[in-house]
């Protein structure tokens, strides 16, 4: 399998007055294509910081990061939300839908981004919208829709770029357990079709169901075990 | 197309803050277009005059209150007045005018409705169109710095005409869009030449003249320059000198004035009227100014503050938007899209409210046409201005909004999403 992420002895270091707080310190860390990952580890171990690295939403103050075997500081500043836009889709906690925009206008942000063609965008959005079920409410505002609603739209919306790297901060966590089970059953099925996944859980059943379990603790990988082979 | 749409929308969902951005817009906006006018006016007023400021005299009247008795002297009289005008060693030259209008025959000559409309002037009782005309004599031509084309101007030949005939005249700029050179307005007065978009002196007590864009000059026929009644007026009322530096006034208003009458005339310099005019006026429009401005740093500080706590308030919004793919320079532009949509609503709304609030006085202007600071109207300068003022301020609060927005991380406004 091809190498997707590569990170070199990653280290994110907050200084302040008169120490550091090393919320990564020294990560390596290899993500293969079609991987389906769980990070897990208590508050403060540094989920966030690696999961905002691996989003290009940060820069590591250290060390290296190649995503596609290119590294991050090939990637002028001014093109990084390009990057993010073409490789990276998100599913956060709390969905991160606009309320006041319908269902399709959430869907099709990331590719008004890439000024995709209407056309395109509307077909793309509706084929998403499709495979998580949702064809029927494309036209509803997002906050007319249930918690489990609004995260398959997410989930449509992190899909309709067809990026490489899906990252899901806690995407269960705001859900019941059925629910979140019916979410975590439409990531494993996005994996099975090729998708890379990387998911920020607390929930041991949810990382379970992942292909390979890291666990942070102090910023550092305490445990990284392989699961199920791929 | 899609930024417009989210502007749109971000706008409807923070309509509070948008209203009162609006307000500000309007009442600021109307008040530049309120003092524009003016200082544009004075501008105005400053360098279009077609009389010398310095070397020109206006010769005035005191108050008039038993008329102008004229059986008291004879024409002889009135002829040694400006015959010892003329001889005296301060007088460049001297001449006389006298104002008119002149109807326009609509019954017998089909004119242009738009010509008709721009010269019935309802507010002053006339039904009919006419053309606010200046006569003048030959010294008075000549005194006038018109600038003409060789053969656009009026020949000696044009002061030998009596009234009843055919006239030649130089008319304002605005007939250019109706008549060319040669011809004919009411089958008398026959265009030779246009006038440069100046004022004149109209009348020699008022600190108001006509503009000559919708005006006509004309000639003084003989049997008029050489009426007795009409030359002890013009003497009173519109004479005008033009003197070397220095000239004894004192002396030359004892030449023009009649002993015993009981109207007693001065000379006043037309330069120092227009520049008491101008800078009494400048005192009088500083607190609007000092308005304007305090209108133009307030905006900027309303629209910087008010974007930046929209922005924090919107922090899941622009959070979710960077992380899909926006850039900083996409949420800059939408933030810009919002401001420049309410500031053009705003003029709209200025102007509107601009031409509510000086709707009588702007009519007055269109109709009479005066060079005064207060001839308040809506053009193409006044509306310059107010746009340069509103691209100063969306520029300069766009300035410090994208400052602002620069210092943001993605990763602080993701954080708004939780």
């Amino acid at each position: 399998m091809m190498e997707l992420i590569k990170l070199i002895d990653l280290k994110k270091i907050y200084s302040h007055k008169y120490n550091k707080t090393f919320a990564l310190d020294g990560i390596n860390l290899s993500i293969k294509q079609g991987e389906l990952i769980a990070v897990m580890g208590p508050s403060g171990s540094g989920k966030s910081s690696l999961l905002h690295i691996l989003g290009l939403m940060d820069s590591p103050s250290e060390g290296e990061f190649l995503l596609n075997g290119k590294s991050l500081q090939q990637i002028k500043k001014h093109k990084v939300h390009k990057t993010r836009n073409q490789m990276i889709g998100f599913v956060f906690q709390y969905f991160a839908l606009l309320k006041d925009y319908s269902v399709i206008d959430n869907v099709t942000l990331p590719l008004m981004y890439r000024k995709s063609r209407h056309k395109e965008r509307i077909a793309k959005a509706k084929l998403y919208l499709e495979k998580v079920g949702l064809k029927e409410h494309i036209y509803k505002k997002a906050d007319e829709l249930s918690g489990g609603q609004q995260q398959r739209v997410a989930i449509a919306r992190a899909l309709v770029g067809e990026p490489e790297l899906i990252l899901a901060d806690e995407p269960t966590g705001n859900l019941d357990r059925r629910t979140g089970e019916e979410i975590i059953d439409i990531l494993q099925q996005l994996n099975s079709e090729g998708k890379t996944i990387v998911i920020v859980t607390h929930d041991l059943e949810v990382a379970r169901k992942c292909n390979r379990i890291i666990e942070l603790i102090d910023g550092k990988i305490h445990t990284d075990q392989f699961t199920k082979s791929l | 197309m899609f930024r417009i749409k989210d502007a749109l929308r971000a706008l409807s969902i923070r309509w509070v803050i948008s209203i009162l951005l609006l307000v500000q817009f309007t009442y600021g906006l109307s008040t530049i277009a309120g003092t524009g006018n003016i200082f544009f006016n004075l501008h105005y007023l400053k360098i279009n005059s077609v009389l010398d400021f310095d070397s020109t005299y206006l010769v005035v009247p005191g108050r008039i209150t038993n008329g102008l008795q004229d059986e008291r002297y004879t024409k002889e009289q009135v002829e040694e007045i400006y015959n010892k005008l003329k001889n005296h060693k301060d007088v460049i030259s001297f001449g006389t005018y006298y104002a008119d209008n002149i109807v326009l025959d609509t019954k017998t000559h089909p004119l242009d409705s738009r010509l008709i409309a721009e010269f019935t002037k309802t507010h002053v009782g006339f039904n009919d169109p006419f053309i606010n005309t200046i006569v003048i004599d030959e010294n008075y031509y000549r005194l006038l710095n018109l600038k003409l084309s060789s053969g656009h101007g009026f020949s000696a030949q044009d002061f030998r005409k009596n009234s009843t005939q055919e006239a030649n005249i130089l008319a304002g700029s605005y007939f250019k869009k109706y008549y060319k050179t040669g011809d004919l307005i009411n089958d008398q007065y026959r265009i030779i030449g246009f006038l440069p978009d100046k004022y004149i002196v109209n009348n020699n007590t008022s600190n108001v003249y006509l503009k000559l864009d919708k005006a006509m000059i004309l000639p003084m026929p003989e049997d008029r320059y050489n009426d007795y009644n009409l030359m002890l007026s013009r003497l009173h009322l519109t004479t005008i000198l033009k003197l070397r530096p220095g000239a004894n006034l004192e002396q030359l208003t004892q030449i023009i004035q009649f002993p015993g009458d009981d109207v007693k005339l001065s000379l006043r310099n037309l330069g120092e009227d227009i520049r008491h005019n101008i800078a009494d006026n400048t005192y009088s429009e500083i607190p609007q100014m000092v308005l304007g401005l305090s209108f133009i740093l307030f905006s900027v500080i309303g629209i910087v503050v008010t974007t930046m706590v929209s922005i924090m308030i919107r922090k899941r919004e622009f959070g979710i938007k960077l992380a899909l793919g926006e850039s900083t320079l996409g949420i800059f532009s939408q933030i810009t899209i919002e401001n420049v949509i309410i500031g053009i609503t705003g003029i709209g709304l200025s102007l509107v409210h601009f031409m509510w609030k000086y709707k009588r006085l702007l009519q007055f202007s269109r109709e009479m046409n005066l060079a005064s600071p207060l001839d308040l109207k809506m053009n193409g300068s006044i509306l310059i201005i107010i746009f340069l003022v509103f691209m100063t301020i969306i520029s300069i609060s766009s300035f410090f909004v994208y400052l602002f927005l620069r210092r943001q991380e993605l990763k602080s406004l993701i954080g708004g999403m939780e």
